[in-house]
């Protein structure tokens, strides 16, 4: 459920500085961002592998997942894990990442805000959502119907835990986690970040100097079109997964 | 009770996109009809509620036979008011249909084409399909029946679809339930 008031949208909040802890898509701010589509070069046709497409069309979670359920539908939910999950598989295999490599991503991806308690700055989400992963491994693996090693659940909970974190701000443990999953972290880092096409203002769009990912600019246009085809279906009344796995199959990823 | 003659198609994104362009050019496009569906399927009949989210109406239907049981579909249907289908579903659920009932959302857009009416559409468990109907009165003779079904064989040929046969639909309905029963499946958590 929404703390957005009924008569408000996201655009005015946010020019305001009045979004509440809870922001749902509304049919004013998905006008105005497909209003403000960028001029973007399309995106390289990609047939993702068999088992990048099992995977993605997997990555809609249970509600009860979320650390809290009002998350579920709102601008961190189940929406942004997928299309999440479906930019890090887009993005592993342009980086030459093997089956396993971008299962990991998918998973990390997948899951990666669901102990977020808000929409707004909601410190150590990244944190709680790791160890969250870690308790809850054969679960969440199981959900993909994949197994969790012990080195995966690690290499997982490290991208979770680090997605929130900035590279300039990382400390010598941050360093020391990243390089043990710098593929996969650096992979789900950038997918959250072509995520950002959702979010109210022009100055929290995606942000090519917050990632380390040199295919991150090809997949601008994807991540845009992802955005605005699954917000519109749902607001016309598909359920998120629903919305999500329309847009994935117009856009030819699965 | 009308008598509606039905047949199906699945196809790739590609295959859709050539259909509605071929559609938009050259039939009769009667906009977009998306809808929310509640689904109750018992073993020889199909009980629906439907909220046509993009026309803002609402409606229940029964239909008299379910998909992969033959290309003609008795119907008895009646409107609702779409602030009532959750009411409508509540009560179908507290007769103790609940265990046979599944939604699903369908992107739909209808066009009409040398007399067919041809609702191509997105959903989950289907993929991209579209619908090829004529709709017939009660009383149509067999003759008709066999003459609309010819009819809608003729246009997808036109078309270039290739149309499910009975035992494609029946194969891929029992898969889609086997799937759904599953699904609702999930362990436990720690938290």
């Amino acid at each position: 459920m929404s703390t957005t008031p009924a008569t408000a949208n996201l655009i005015d909040l946010a020019a305001q500085g009045r979004l509440p802890l809870h922001q749902c898509m509304d049919h004013t701010t998905i006008a105005w961002i497909a209003g403000n589509q960028p001029d973007l070069p399309p995106a390289p046709r990609r047939t993702l592998r068999h088992t990048s497409q099992s995977l993605i069309k997997r990555a809609g979670v249970p509600p009860a997942w979320m650390a809290d359920p009002r998350l579920y539908t709102s601008l961190h939910g189940v929406r942004h894990g997928m299309r999440t999950a479906a930019l890090a598989a887009v993005l592993a295999e342009a980086n030459g990442l093997d089956d396993a490599d971008t299962a990991t991503a998918i998973v990390a991806a997948a899951i990666h805000d669901c102990q977020r308690r808000h929409d707004k700055d909601d410190q150590g989400h990244g944190d709680r959502a790791a160890v969250w992963l870690a308790a809850n491994a054969d679960t969440v693996w199981g959900h993909f119907d994949i197994t969790a090693t012990p080195f995966r659940i690690v290499q997982a909970a490290a991208a979770v835990r680090l997605h929130d974190v900035p590279y300039t701000a990382f400390s010598t443990d941050d360093r020391s986690d990243h390089a043990r999953a710098e593929h996969i972290v650096d992979v789900v880092k950038a997918a959250d970040a072509l995520d950002r096409y959702r979010l109210p203002k022009l100055k929290w769009w995606p942000d090519v100097r917050r990632v380390r990912q040199l295919a991150f600019d090809q997949f601008r246009s994807l991540a845009f079109d992802l955005v605005v085809i699954s917000e519109k279906a749902q607001l016309a009344g598909a359920s998120s997964p629903e919305a999500v796995r329309f847009a994935l199959a117009e856009k030819g990823l699965v | 009770m009308a008598v509606e003659i039905e047949m199906r198609a699945r196809f790739t994104k590609e295959a859709h996109d050539q259909l509605v362009a071929r559609l938009k050019a050259d039939g009769e496009d009667l906009g977009r009809d998306d809808k929310h569906i509640y689904f109750y399927v018992f073993p020889d009949r199909l009980l629906k509620v439907t909220d046509n989210t993009a026309a803002g109406t609402a409606k229940i239907t029964l239909k008299g036979s379910k998909i992969g049981q033959g290309t003609a579909f008795a119907e008895t249907e009646f409107a609702i008011a779409p602030a009532d289908v959750p009411a409508a579903v509540k009560v179908f659920n507290a007769l103790g249909f609940e265990t046979t009932m599944h939604e699903a959302f369908n992107f739909r857009h209808n066009f009409r084409f040398d007399g067919v009416e041809i609702a191509v559409k997105w959903s989950e468990a289907w993929g991209y399909h579209a619908e090829f109907e004529i709709l017939l009165d009660d009383g149509a003779a067999d003759a008709d029946r066999v003459e609309a079904a010819a009819k809608i064989t003729n246009v997808a040929a036109e078309l270039g679809v290739s149309l499910m046969t009975e035992q494609e639909l029946a194969d891929f309905t029992a898969a889609f339930e086997a799937a759904e029963k599953e699904r609702k499946q999930e362990a436990p958590l720690i938290r």
